[in-house]
């Protein structure tokens, strides 16, 4: 049974920024990344992605670390990758392992300092653009 | 436990990352451990992190709705099938395969929430806020809707206005088609979407004339 906060209050205030870290926004670009790739459908990660966030909420609040939506995403991508074969829990360990004790520096990411800020508060708009122009030239497929 | 033959210290697996910097360097660990073997690129993810930060988000829904209010045909085809009228203007994409929008009438008030994780319709209202996602809202939502709505958003609906909450859990995302307010009947389409607010899109919000 899990235990859900029947009465807390809920989070507006820090509530707007969609990212904090920029770990975050590598999270999601990673994950929608490897599933736009076929590598996995979209209900296989959504279910792991479930299963982090229900064991989190098992959890005795004393114990377990403060809520971090995309936390539950890090662990969620590195137990199915895990899973598929594609990579292994040691793998993980001793690259991370090897970032944190300096042996190895990351290369420069987009993503430092990149924090959203929200931008549905009803402010003034222009024209929408268009969602196909952004995806195309996303993809790399028109130039 | 066991120790690599470098010498360092014994990682330990299984176990939730607690800190930042612990989660950060294993995000480190997934992106390099990913490009060593091919399967992205640093700038594969830099497109979808830009994509989402900064191109996709409720402005999209915002048109929508504003069309939907101003062309009563546009309206029933988005009401029947929301993924295909929103493609009619350029919008859809991951997280929009199979979306359904919902009217708010003087009767109907909806509102949507992801029970199990934070599911929500990307494409026409871009990345879900922190507080969609967290698990009060997720709980309460579902047990409590009136009062969450009037307490903390401050929708303080009438009595016999019914409240259906809608769970995206599923492979459908659902959004709100709020109402439109009384007092904008001159306005255009453009001006339109100026006041459609992400969270009237969500359903904890409601969509008020300009004073």
């Amino acid at each position: 049974m899990r235990q859900l906060p029947q009465s807390e209050a809920i989070p507006r205030r820090d509530g707007e920024l969609s990212f904090r870290e920029p770990w975050e926004v590598r999270t999601l670009g990673l994950v929608v990344q490897l599933h736009q790739d076929g590598h996995f459908d979209w209900p296989e990660f959504q279910s792991t992605l479930i299963e982090t966030i229900a064991e989190w909420e098992a959890m005795p609040e004393p114990e377990r670390r403060p809520w971090s939506y995309y936390a539950c995403w890090q662990q969620a991508a590195e137990r199915l990758l895990t899973r598929k074969h594609m990579l292994s829990t040691d793998e993980f360990d001793e690259r991370a392992y090897e970032f944190r004790s300096g042996r190895r520096t990351p290369p420069h990411t987009h993503g430092g300092g990149l924090l959203s800020r929200d931008a549905g508060a009803g402010g003034p708009m222009g024209e929408p653009p268009s969602f196909e122009h952004v995806h195309a030239r996303h993809s790399g497929d028109h130039q | 436990m066991t120790t690599t033959e470098s010498g360092s210290p014994a990682p330990v697996s299984g176990t939730f990352p607690v800190t930042d910097e612990e989660i950060a360097a294993r995000v480190k660990a997934l992106e390099s451990l990913l490009i060593d073997k091919g399967v992205t690129s640093e700038l594969a993810v830099d497109k979808i992190a830009e994509m989402y930060e900064r191109e996709v988000g409720p402005h999209l829904g915002a048109a929508v709705v504003a069309r939907a209010w101003t062309d009563p045909e546009f309206k029933q085809r988005l009401l029947d099938d929301a993924t295909e009228a929103c493609r009619e203007m350029g919008i859809g994409g991951m997280q929009g395969e199979d979306m359904v929008v919902i009217e708010n009438t003087g009767d109907v008030h909806n509102a949507i929430v992801c029970t199990l994780c934070s599911c929500y319709p990307w494409p026409t209202l871009g990345l879900p806020p922190n507080w969609y996602k967290a698990p009060a809202y997720r709980a309460r939502m579902v047990k409590e809707p009136r009062t969450v709505l009037r307490e903390e958003f401050g929708v303080d609906l009438p009595e016999q206005t019914e409240i259906r909450i809608w769970d995206t859990s599923a492979e459908v995302r659902y959004w709100v088609l709020p109402q439109r307010p009384p007092g904008t009947e001159d306005m255009t389409e453009e001006q339109l979407r100026e006041l459609v607010s992400r969270d009237s899109m969500i359903g904890v919000g409601l969509v008020a004339a300009p004073a």
